[in-house]
């Protein structure tokens, strides 16, 4: 299993400041669904007993009733456990310096995508219905200015708060990588300026 | 002369065995995903454990239900029709 303190190609000083899921109704939903295909066939068995047995003594019929509700029940398991998985397996996961988006498509599709923070453009928190706004969940999504990029956060609990962490991390790595530039200038010699008119000069130099 | 075909019961487990396939096919690769994938975090190991201590206890629960009929015997096509006339009919 991945840990949060090792993601993959984790960079120098790379920490991991949080990682997101669907908002838990998604998962107490599967449960509802799953809960409901047994529970309302189990009435029904209950109710009809008598007729339900009769026809699981018949010589042809039984075996095929059987057989039918055997595949039903570890359908039905097999079912909410996938959809579990497909649930479970989509993640967010933000860095200082990177967002990775990892989504499981049914069971033999995964697509996981990267976006560094300096790349990011603009974030923006969608809340729509009474739900959400009840709840407090919904949608963040991160844009990028030139490649028209765009990572959408579904469904993903206190939008605002995410937007706001997010934006907060872009200008902290925005800092740290000029900080890093300034000292890289300053320990090659020169100031800033200097060392631009020194590439300018190199690249448009004497013919 | 009356045709008669003795097909057994046990034709009717083949769509079942198939169907255990593609169960357990599924059953392990998804065990596989959850594991490879998976953030590790107590829900998680809980839930594989759920998932593999129900997914045997139904496997065998079903093995038990069905080893409960004679998969020997023929397949005896008039009993449909019978059943149909007789206790059935509410049913059907």
């Amino acid at each position: 299993m991945m840990d949060l303190r090792h993601i993959p190609n984790q960079r120098d000083q790379e920490t991991v400041k949080m990682h997101l899921r669907r908002f838990w109704l998604a998962p107490v939903g599967i449960v509802f669904y799953t809960t409901m295909l047994y529970l309302l066939p189990g009435i029904a068995a209950v109710a009809y007993h008598a007729r339900l047995t009769t026809l699981l003594a018949q010589p042809l019929l039984g075996p095929v009733t059987a057989i039918i509700i055997c595949m039903y029940i570890l359908g039905v398991w097999l079912f909410g456990f996938l959809e579990f998985t497909d649930y479970y397996l989509d993640v967010w996961i933000v860095t200082n310096e990177r967002i990775i988006n990892i989504e499981q498509k049914g069971l033999f599709t995964r697509v996981a995508s990267e976006l560094h923070l300096a790349a990011i453009q603009d974030a923006t928190s969608e809340v729509s219905g009474p739900l959400h706004t009840f709840l407090d969940y919904g949608n963040v999504v991160v844009e990028t200015a030139a490649e028209k990029i765009r990572f959408v956060f579904r469904e993903v609990p206190k939008p605002e708060s995410v937007k706001e962490i997010i934006l907060e991390l872009v200008e902290q790595d925005k800092k740290r990588h000029n900080e890093e530039l300034a000292v890289d200038i300053a320990e090659q010699g020169g100031t800033p300026q200097q060392q631009a008119q020194q590439s300018s000069q190199t690249k448009t130099g004497p013919v | 002369m009356p045709l008669s075909v003795h097909i057994p019961l046990a034709v009717l487990l083949i769509p079942y065995a198939l169907f255990l396939c593609y169960f357990s096919f599924y059953a392990f690769f998804n065990l596989y995903l959850l594991l490879r994938f998976g953030i590790y975090n107590p829900v998680a190991v809980f839930v594989i454990i759920i998932f593999s201590a129900g997914s045997i206890f139904l496997l065998a629960a079903s093995s038990a239900f069905l080893l409960s009929y004679s998969w020997s015997s023929p397949m005896d096509f008039s009993s449909i029709i019978n059943g149909v006339k007789g206790p059935l009919a509410p049913l059907l």
